[in-house]
């Protein structure tokens, strides 16, 4: 079990709660750790097995995204598929995964990262009236130590996608004071 | 034409998108608004070749708003015709248009999200809420539309404007049909429930609420 915290900022909910060590997890499934931004499927930690995994629609986007801007990124494997549903979302995101030995480093990648989303976001929801803002899931998971990891999500208006941001820098912040 | 010529005239068109405007005068503008669009193309595509990316888009975004008002029209036409199911197609062109214009180039946003918010209130105020579909699959491989290369290959990103064209992914394979969900906001406004009742006909018109046969 692990702790779950949500944190309302206006509309939008940012969660953050523990999460199980996806480590093991990839190594049993013979995969290993990057030292790069790790992208999985979704749910990863409840997968049983390696032969069902599925990407979310928009996995090709982020590592597009992240080469753009020199961000390594590594995926599980490139040969699985993806579920493309056609409902509306603005973009259906992987797991973005922060290893810790690559956070050490890059000590700045979550923010970059975050930034590179942002610009993505509002480029693509140009078209959206205030009253209307396109809503934006994004999950991201933060080795803190080695095999420690913690989730942090952001559910909420596009327009608010920078409180996440906000809200991620005073993580970091916070994580820095208690270390030294 | 001119930029400024172009901009005035999506200014102006806004006057013929009412119910109450004469039939013959709505097909006009639809005709006359067939040769703008001929012409917007020829000029983006110059654009395109001397690789002037800034304007290629700008003149796809132009191309974009006057699709989005020729279908505007085509709307009122089609309604004046009792045609209701046709015409909810020519509005969601028109309001995908409408937004496809912004995305392309903001040469006015003022005018652009002007037909984005009147081409979503038509829906409101004229036509029935309807009861939208939405289907899942897995896709197995799925290639670009601007270099046909496979999509995790290169670096275009779906949705975005290059040198007067949007990036789309083409999917080629479907490994499998996942569901099918009913959903409140789709990604294709024309997946909707369009008839209610048995296989055969007469099946209840979810637009009209007349039995077709």
């Amino acid at each position: 079990m692990y702790y779950v915290e949500n944190k309302w900022v206006d509309n939008n909910i940012i969660k953050t709660e523990g999460y199980p060590n996806i480590r093991i997890k990839a190594e049993n499934f013979g995969f290993n750790v990057p030292d790069s931004v790790w992208l999985l499927p979704n749910s990863f930690e409840t997968i049983k097995e390696p032969n069902g995994i599925l990407y979310s629609a928009d996995y090709d986007t982020l590592v597009k995204l992240f080469r753009a801007s020199n961000i390594p990124c590594s995926l599980l494997d490139t040969n699985f598929s993806k579920l493309q549903n056609n409902s509306f979302e603005l973009f259906a995101l992987p797991l973005i995964v922060f290893p810790y030995h690559f956070l050490i480093n890059h000590p700045e990648i979550i923010i970059e990262s975050l930034k590179l989303l942002s610009d993505l976001f509002h480029r693509h929801s140009k078209s959206f009236s205030k009253n209307e803002s396109s809503r934006v899931n994004v999950t991201i998971i933060k080795e803190e130590r080695p095999s420690s990891f913690k989730k942090y999500s952001f559910q909420g208006p596009e327009s608010s996608f920078d409180k996440f941001i906000e809200y991620m820098k005073n993580e970091e912040k916070n994580g820095k004071q208690a270390d030294n | 034409m001119e930029n400024k010529q172009i901009i005035e005239l999506l200014k102006e068109k806004f006057r013929y998108l009412y119910m109450t405007r004469d039939r013959t005068i709505l097909e006009e503008q639809i005709s006359l608004l067939g040769k703008v669009e001929e012409e917007i193309i020829k000029t983006k595509k110059q654009y395109i070749e001397e690789q002037n990316e800034s304007l290629a888009n700008l003149w796809l975004s132009f191309e974009c708003l006057v699709i989005a008002i020729e279908n505007g029209l085509k709307m009122f036409v089609l309604l004046k015709n009792g045609d209701p199911d046709n015409a909810w197609n020519c509005l969601v062109d028109a309001q995908n248009n409408s937004s496809w214009s912004i995305r392309a180039h903001e040469f006015n946003k003022e005018i652009q999200l002007g037909y984005v918010s009147f081409f979503n209130g038509i829906e409101k105020w004229l036509f029935p809420p309807q009861t939208f579909v939405s289907s899942s699959m897995v896709v197995g491989r799925s290639e670009c539309s601007i270099c046909k290369k496979n999509m995790l290959d290169c670096n275009h990103i779906r949705g975005q404007c290059y040198m007067g064209e949007f990036c789309s992914e083409i999917v080629t394979e479907i490994k499998q049909f996942n569901h099918m969900a009913f959903v409140t906001d789709p990604a294709d406004k024309k997946c909707r429930n369009t008839h209610t009742g048995n296989t055969n006909p007469p099946k209840l018109n979810m637009m009209t609420l007349k039995m077709d046969e």
